[in-house]
């Protein structure tokens, strides 16, 4: 990997860090959703800083090219991300179904105890 | 035990999403029947978040109603009943649509079986004797007959008409309902559910006349799409481990 390359890549793994905790500071983020992000930017900064590391991991899982092992885990970790947002997705429908119920029942309440 | 008259407290819940055209004429046949016959079938219209009329109409003629401060869908609505039906300790809970397709008379061949103790779940079924001269349109018929196959072939019980939403549920099942109420395809998702918990389901001939007014929950040209998820929706459900007794 040439210096270049490598300076533009850790320019951006710091922007992508840099945005990560501007988020949860401004109460934007979840610290608790941030930390899947915080690991993808781990993991980048690793491969940029010593790439003869991810080379070798490569190599003794059996990849031909090193690209493809990247490419195979992004898809995957996006894959993951995208399946633990929909969970994600169906708790929050779950429970704002039962708020919308509680509070509706508990309007209909007051409003009957108003007419008395 | 003939004589044996336990009063029990009925709730009709009717789930209403822009029924503006039709609510106040189904209330008033409750209303009639009640005067008629001296039955005590309670109301609770369930109002889901309707742009349209259907609130007022409520609040100006006096109809017991919850509404919904979002739209919830056919599911959510129908749950709230089930919890509303809970909180008030009602012994039996009936689903009752408020756009004309269900016939009041009916309601006491419905909850007949549950009073017996010979069943804790009754179906209205078009599909069951020929009291129904309404049977839906042709394709619609085919559907359900797949939908019935399927539950019969993941739970080993014939459900003629399991999309049916003239349904009357026990206290076991409303505390159960309450609880968990399926989100999509509440009909036959939560058919399989009780099935599943051996609960005892009976079927009851009722007829069931055309919409009146308004528009069905299912459109046609989704119905292909309707199909494969119901179909997906019975699997997952008899395939669910947790008891939900």
């Amino acid at each position: 990997m040439s210096t270049d390359l490598k300076i533009e890549l850790l320019i951006f793994t710091f922007f992508f860090v840099f945005s990560i905790l501007y988020f949860i500071r401004n109460d934007k983020l979840n610290i608790r959703y941030a930390f899947i992000w915080l690991f993808v930017a781990a993991i980048m900064l690793i491969s940029i800083i010593t790439p003869n590391l991810i080379y070798t991991i490569s190599h003794i899982i059996g990849f031909v090219q090193l690209s493809n092992m990247i490419f195979l885990g992004g898809i995957l970790i996006l894959l993951f991300i995208c399946f633990s947002l929909t969970v994600i997705v169906s708790r929050q429908a779950e429970s704002l179904k039962l708020l919308t119920q509680e509070v509706s029942i508990l309007k209909t309440k007051v409003y009957d105890i108003k007419k008395l | 035990m003939k004589e044996r008259k336990i009063i029990m407290k009925i709730l009709l819940i009717i789930p209403a999403y822009n029924e503006q055209d039709n609510i106040l004429k189904t209330y008033n046949s409750i209303i009639e029947y009640n005067v008629k016959f001296k039955s005590h079938y309670d109301v609770m219209v369930i109002n889901d978040g309707s742009t349209d009329n259907t609130e007022n109409i409520c609040n100006e003629n006096n109809i017991p109603h919850i509404s919904l401060i979002h739209n919830l869908g056919i599911g959510g609505a129908v749950q709230t009943g089930y919890k509303y039906a809970k909180e008030k300790n009602y012994d039996i809970a009936i689903q009752f649509d408020g756009d004309g397709q269900h016939n009041i008379n009916y309601v006491k061949d419905l909850i007949k079986p549950i009073i017996d103790l010979n069943a804790d779940f009754v179906i209205g079924s078009r599909f069951v004797g020929n009291l129904s001269k309404f049977k839906s349109t042709k394709s619609r018929q085919f559907g359900i007959k797949i939908i019935s196959f399927l539950i019969n072939f993941f739970t080993g019980k014939k459900i003629y008409d399991p999309t049916s939403g003239f349904r009357a549920a026990n206290r076991e099942i409303i505390k159960i309902f309450a609880n968990s109420y399926p989100f999509e395809y509440p009909e036959p998702s939560s058919i399989v559910t009780l099935i599943k918990n051996k609960f005892k389901i009976v079927e009851i001939p009722v007829e069931m006349s055309e919409r009146q007014g308004g528009k069905s929950s299912i459109i046609k040209w989704k119905v292909i799409y309707y199909m494969l998820n119901v179909s997906l929706f019975i699997f997952i459900n008899s395939i669910k481990k947790r008891s939900v007794k």
